[in-house]
């Protein structure tokens, strides 16, 4: 017993030994890591990040449609972003990382608004297409500094639309009939059980105009120093490009990746090669989760199927009609 | 027996050990949090993570704290599966066997210390140990079981992994349930975008 104790006393000792090591080297090599680099925050490290990227995907719209509704994920989304980016004294730079054909239009100059607050806090501002940066994106990217884009991005299609489908043959084919009471003439403008009036037309072309006037001011705003007016209403005729045509004309700067839009932004925010820290926002995993669900669970399973929704005005490559 | 006899005999002679009616309560929560204290220590050294006091101290107060109400936990419901055995134990009695049973972790801490300071290949050496302290500490577990319920070996491992096997199978249930109900209700556009 005398053997056994002896024994267990020294592996005992061996263990609380190589534990006080083991955690001090821990430590140690933390500290000496944060000697390293003054600027780290205790704990897991930070560097000063001042490249941020923003991210628009998919059609922009308000908020997208959640069931859950807890958080938004649309343009209110991505303004609350740019506000925080913009409040933020380390970020000089936000590059903005467009993959979408558009969306409405109300959504689409929300954001827009923003990143105009953006720029004139002194921030730069480059935009990256992606896959498609078309109508309402590219509607984005004008306000930019530089667009980037690739070669085969699907760009352009500067111009407004606003889909209606007429549902009256299909209504009198199964034998329903739509009745209106309405307060004025034009109450039901856009309504799916008929055909436009030629009044109805001409009202909701004028709209169609004024919001494509509002596109080709921005487009104008952002791409003056490289197309003229006449040259940008050429190219506006609702037209899709790649993107290696688009910097042909003059709608994009640069051709190149979303690393190529990183050292633009560095170059014009006077940010070394070497400095350049991306900007993460935190995740926050229940955020996330819920909008995964809410996302997942928006899409209408027939919606494939379906006509496409009517009567909205939008910045919006629209190649199913 | 004391305290130092009862942790030597369980690395040496477990089941002696785990015979004995005079173990502690506070030794075994002591043998709890040396175990996931080395353990943890040796993780970060072997991964080279650096982290501050506070973090640190969180790392292992935490596992800590979660592993103790998962023991609780685990006692109780191969409490229940022993007795649909016809095994006659008591919860409390198994409680400290399963605390001190994790006292093979102890050696993770000396072990990262070796292995980061002879040049070798760590990493599969570490998966290795970590994998041989894993087995040990279950065939320690499952002799608890044995011997406070007197029950045979093999009703011993049968009640040990019931409640993993029906984790397990309830995950798969889930991932399924899941990964159907994204592919339900996911749609793809249709639009003609330019592809190469």
């Amino acid at each position: 017993m005398n053997k056994e104790r002896i024994i267990s006393v020294l592996i005992l000792i061996f263990f609380i030994i190589s534990l006080i090591a083991a955690s001090f080297l821990v430590l140690r090599v933390s500290e000496e890591k944060m000697a390293r680099f003054p600027r780290e925050l205790k704990g897991f490290s930070t560097f000063s990040q001042n490249i941020a990227i923003v991210n628009v995907y998919g059609p922009i719209e308000i908020e997208s449609s959640n069931y859950l509704g807890f958080f938004p994920s649309g343009a209110d989304y991505i303004v609350e972003e740019l506000q925080n980016l913009r409040k933020n004294p380390d970020v000089k730079a936000v590059v903005l990382r467009i993959n979408s054909p558009g969306g409405s239009v109300g959504a689409v100059q929300e954001i827009y608004s923003e990143l105009l607050k953006l720029k004139q806090s002194g921030k730069k501002l480059v935009a990256s297409q992606a896959e498609v940066s078309a109508s309402g994106g590219y509607y984005l990217a004008a306000a930019a500094d530089k667009i980037v884009s690739e070669p085969g991005a699907v760009t352009g299609s500067i111009g407004v639309i606003i889909p209606i489908t007429n549902f009256e043959g299909l209504f009198g084919k199964i034998g329903v009939q739509v009745d209106v009471v309405k307060s004025g003439a034009h109450k039901d403008i856009g309504s799916s059980s008929r055909a436009l009036t030629d009044e109805e037309r001409k009202i909701l072309q004028d709209m169609v105009d004024s919001a494509y006037q509002q596109f080709l001011d921005a487009v104008n705003k952002g791409r003056s120093s490289l197309m003229t007016e006449e040259k940008i209403k050429e190219v506006a005729d609702g037209r899709i490009m790649t993107g290696a045509q688009a910097k042909e004309v003059g709608l994009v700067d640069e051709l190149g990746d979303l690393d190529d839009a990183i050292n633009i932004a560095a170059e014009l925010a006077g940010i070394k090669k070497s400095d350049i820290r991306i900007f993460e926002e935190k995740k926050d995993w229940k955020k996330m989760l819920l909008q995964q669900i809410g996302s997942k669970t928006s899409n209408n399973p027939l919606s494939s199927f379906l006509p496409p929704r009517t009567g909205l005005l939008e910045y919006r490559w629209a190649p199913e009609y | 027996m004391n305290n130092l006899e009862i942790l030597f005999n369980l690395l040496i002679r477990p089941n002696y050990a785990l015979k004995r009616t005079d173990k502690t309560l506070s030794l075994s929560i002591m043998v709890v949090i040396a175990a996931l204290w080395s353990s943890t220590v040796g993780s970060y050294l072997i991964k080279g993570v650096s982290v501050n006091t506070s973090m640190f101290l969180f790392n292992i107060i935490v596992p800590i704290i979660v592993k103790l109400c998962l023991i609780i936990m685990l006692v109780s419901i191969w409490h229940f599966i022993c007795e649909s055995f016809k095994g006659e134990g008591k919860a409390t009695e198994l409680f400290p066997c399963i605390c001190l049973s994790l006292l093979p972790y102890i050696f993770l801490a000396p072990m990262a210390l070796i292995l980061k300071f002879s040049g070798i290949n760590v990493t599969f050496l570490w998966i290795f140990f970590n994998f041989l302290i894993l087995v040990w500490v279950i065939a320690l577990q499952i002799s608890s079981l044995k011997i406070v319920y007197e029950i045979n070996g093999p009703a011993a491992t049968l009640t040990y992994f019931i409640p993993f096997a029906v984790v397990f199978v309830l995950s798969i249930l889930i991932l399924i349930l899941v990964i159907s109900f994204f592919f339900i209700t996911a749609s793809q556009a249709l639009t003609p975008f330019l592809e190469l």
